[in-house]
């Protein structure tokens, strides 16, 4: 028993240590992380003023891209031309990017956001834009901080929510033009009449089947104002109807020429073109910097045609920065001074004469058009689509124009649809997402 | 490769976030504390699989307070998860030890589940604060005269990593159908296993050289280099790995063969690409001999044709006894012991007449080699009880002196007549 009660003493005894020890570590370690945590507020507060402000920018690919070196290579040429010029104000400036895919970005912002990791800068299109803001995964402009008059005013009706938010600051214009190739087509179309003559004479046309990337073709036949109304849900007058019906008839009866060919979206046509399967496209002046690299001098470039009713109403795209969600308040202060930068006439004037793809948003901005047959194009297309900017915002809005309308124009231009039942889905598809 | 590197580098542009900042302090608090709280003693009551549990799903629970009044936890939340899945990793080995040997089990598991586990958490973690789609295509450098790119690095590691070590169960499983439709032996399906992975591995490093851009101009460069190589430094590895393949083909020296090392009958256990694994039993060494050993020199197998061994033991038995009575003796014997084969049955001889005893010889057969000394053991307790059941001597050995006559004593010339000064 005596013995027992030795062991078990000298049990407690050990336990007893033993516990002693893990206090002494637990305290011993909680007094190193303490001490870690005072140093390094200490040491962020001093040195936070002299180092230096790393800014994550997460950017869309064009949509036809696909993430490799060269595309990697090329978009960050471009980011790297505007901030080697910020440095020159705000010299301790570090900028990461990193590429997505514009289909991916949503569910990546969220997946960085959880853990405050998300990027500081946004570079997409203003309909994604608008999407990010309203999911919460980007910060609305501070428009106080910011020179409005330095972009065009049209194009903040682009960025704004219906609460008025406004979800981006748009950087630069990419107008939506005629590709071809110089080979085959010695003077490209004017009008929608030439491009069914050229089309009828041989030379192979392609168009693409999705809604905003065809939508040019209803602003040369009148039909954009009547679009405009029927994407605001108002009563369409039977004017308004016809208008549309001829809009689709024209669509239709254009597929049915041998040489017209509809494809899914621009990338497609531009490949093709490429290829040299196709003659004439519409392209988006975003990818004239691939389109020429691969096809060289024989690649041409015009305005969309224009129709009986007018000009073509080409949907431009805007390319557009958000500001992210998670910024410290001085990579925040950065990034807004960087969005304020992009604005501003010289950089914006660089950048278009630097690429030669795409235009300013700063209307003070005068492109050298005599310079550039490229440029004098993208002003034209930047021309035509102003004439129908406040129809093109309104449907630039619309949660899913892209996907509702091409479910209308596919049965359509293959046949299966006629243009009378086709407008009816077309209403129903507009009506549901205003 | 600098591009890599700023990019690397550049995440530490994170910490400049106090919410990240307190992220990682949180988990590194939590990691260290608990590791310092003694959890086996706090949770000794606790079921051992519960116990791994509690920690993860703590950090978790914290993550989710966190949450609750809007602030972020997605790095303290992953955390949690990849502990969670590290410790389900340590049920995973306890479950897989009731299907597969212990050594499977820690070779699956340290080899292929755990490293796999890690990558799949670092591009995960990778992915909350960059898009390793984007990181993969930087580019590292030129390789003849194509871009080599992260993806394509990452990719040759990880598939020639896979194929050396994921390729064995897949091999062992093929090589056991082909075992059951030709009806082949295990030594022959271990050898078709060996064969499989060698040509499964080929082909992949092959395709990872394509992948990462290795052309014909290429190949020649490569096969340049090689023969300068096989010259000078790698001539005995390169003899022996094809060494290696051609026994393994010829089929002297597969896993399962016994072979006789310095007189001692040894398994192959594997055949390496560079040196045989033998496993001796009499003092369970294990022998690494490189394969060009058995290429050109000779060797004794037990398991070339039949894996059978013939065992002969010699004993002796008096003059007296009946040589008759004693080779019908020994071969019943013999047939008693279980270990010995009936067919072909054992055979005794008379093949000596030796100077104390007539030597008898016994011999039988066995079915494994690695069994002998053993079965010498039981053959020869058992002759013993026979011997001394029927009065059958094993004589020692003896020596019969016949003395024929004493010589007389003879007197010296010279010596008169006394006697010896020591016999007086």
């Amino acid at each position: 028993m005596k013995e027992q009660w030795g062991d078990s003493h000298e049990f407690e005894d050990q336990n007893g240590s033993v516990n002693h020890l893990s206090i002494v570590r637990a305290r011993l370690a909680a007094s190193v992380l303490f001490s870690t945590l005072l140093l390094s507020v200490s040491a962020c507060s001093r040195l936070g003023n002299e180092l230096p402000v790393m800014l994550y920018l997460a950017m869309v690919i064009d949509q036809d891209s696909t993430i490799d070196t060269a595309t990697q290579t090329d978009f960050r040429q471009r980011i790297q031309l505007i901030i080697s010029d910020f440095r020159k104000i705000k010299p301790n400036v570090e900028v990461q990017v990193a590429l997505y895919k514009r289909a991916n970005l949503n569910q990546e912002l969220q997946r960085r956001n959880a853990s405050d990791l998300g990027p500081d800068l946004v570079v997409t299109d203003a309909p994604q834009a608008n999407q990010l803001l309203s999911d919460g995964l980007t910060e609305e402009i501070p428009l106080q901080d910011f020179k409005l008059q330095q972009t065009e005013t049209t194009l903040w009706e682009r960025v704004k929510l219906n609460d008025g938010r406004i979800t981006a600051q748009p950087i630069v214009i990419y107008p939506q033009i005629a590709c071809f190739n110089r080979e085959t087509v010695q003077s490209p179309p004017t009008t929608l009449q030439e491009l069914l003559q050229q089309g009828a004479s041989g030379t192979r046309i392609g168009l693409a089947v999705n809604f905003s990337e065809v939508l040019w073709t209803a602003g040369s036949l009148g039909a954009m104002q009547s679009l405009a109304r029927a994407n605001d849900d108002q009563t369409l007058s039977e004017q308004d109807t016809e208008t549309l019906v001829a809009w689709l008839t024209w669509l239709q009866r254009a597929s049915a020429q041998q040489n017209i060919s509809f494809f899914q979206d621009q990338g497609q046509l531009e490949n093709l073109l490429n290829e040299g399967e196709l003659d004439w496209v519409s392209c988006n002046s975003n990818s004239l910097l691939r389109l020429r690299k691969l096809m060289g001098d024989n690649l041409g470039v015009s305005p969309l045609p224009r129709g009986p009713a007018g000009t073509a109403s080409p949907m431009n795209a805007v390319r557009v920065l958000a500001l992210g969600a998670n910024s410290s308040p001085r990579q925040r202060e950065v990034a807004v001074s960087l969005a304020q930068f992009i604005t501003n006439p010289m950089v914006q004037r660089n950048l278009s004469l630097r690429s030669l793809a795409f235009l300013p948003v700063n209307p003070a901005v005068s492109v050298p058009v005599r310079s550039s047959q490229t440029l004098d194009t993208l002003v034209q297309s930047r021309d035509d689509s102003m004439l129908h900017e406040s129809a093109l915002a309104g449907l630039a809005h619309h949660r899913n124009l892209d996907r509702d309308g091409s479910q209308v124009l596919v049965p359509l231009v293959f046949g299966t649809s006629n243009p009378r039942s086709s407008l009816d889905s077309l209403l129903k598809a507009l009506g549901s997402g205003s | 490769m600098n591009q890599l590197f700023w990019e690397i580098l550049g995440w530490l542009g994170y910490l400049q976030r106090s919410a990240v900042v307190a992220q990682v302090l949180l988990i590194l608090g939590l990691s260290v504390g608990w590791h310092l709280s003694s959890p086996q003693q706090r949770l000794e009551n606790l079921h051992p699989a519960l116990r791994l549990l509690v920690a993860p799903i703590a950090m978790l629970f914290i993550a989710w307070l966190i949450v609750l009044p809007g602030g972020k936890s997605g790095l303290v939340s992953y955390a949690g998860l990849c502990w969670l899945g590290w410790n389900l990793l340590n049920l995973l080995n306890q479950l897989l030890q009731r299907l597969l040997p212990a050594s499977s089990v820690h070779q699956l598991e340290s080899r292929l589940l755990r490293p796999l586990f890690l990558v799949l958490v670092g591009l995960n973690l990778i992915s909350k604060f960059d898009n390793p789609a984007d990181l993969g295509v930087i580019k590292l450098g030129s390789l003849f005269g194509e871009i080599l790119t992260v993806n394509n690095l990452v990719v040759a590691l990880l598939v020639t990593y896979l194929l050396l070590v994921g390729t064995k169960l897949p091999a062992a499983g093929l090589s056991w159908m082909l075992q059951k439709l030709l009806n082949c032996s295990d030594s022959s399906r271990k050898a078709l296993e060996l064969i499989v992975r060698y040509v499964v591995v080929g082909i992949g490093i092959t395709a990872v050289g394509f992948h990462i851009g290795l052309n014909s101009t290429a190949l020649v460069a490569i096969a340049g280099g090689l023969s300068v190589g096989l010259g000078f430094g790698i001539k005995e590895v390169f003899s022996n790995f094809i060494s290696g393949i051609w026994l393994l083909f010829e089929g002297s020296v597969r896993p399962g063969e016994i072979l006789m090392v310095d007189g001692d009958p040894c398994e192959v256990r594997k055949l390496g690409l560079r040196a045989t694994l033998l496993w001796r039993d009499r003092d369970n060494a294990e022998l690494l001999i490189p394969n060009q050993m058995f290429f050109t020199a000779q060797a004794t197998s037990y398991t070339a044709t039949d894996r059978m061994r013939r065992s002969e033991i010699r004993v002796g038995a008096a003059y007296r006894h009946d040589p008759q009575l004693v080779l019908k003796l020994l071969e019943q014997t013999a047939l008693n012991v279980p270990r010995v084969l009936n067919h072909p049955a054992p055979r005794a001889l008379q093949v000596h007449y030796g100077d104390s005893a007539i030597e008898y010889s016994l011999r039988y057969w066995i079915s494994d080699p690695m069994n002998n000394i053993g079965i010498v053991s039981e053959v020869n307790q058992a002759i013993w009880t026979a011997f001394k059941r029927e009065g059958i001597e094993i004589p020692f050995p003896q020596q019969v002196n016949t003395v024929r006559e004493i010589p007389p004593f003879r007197s010296e010339p010279g010596a008169g007549d006394n006697p010896p000064v020591s016999l007086r």
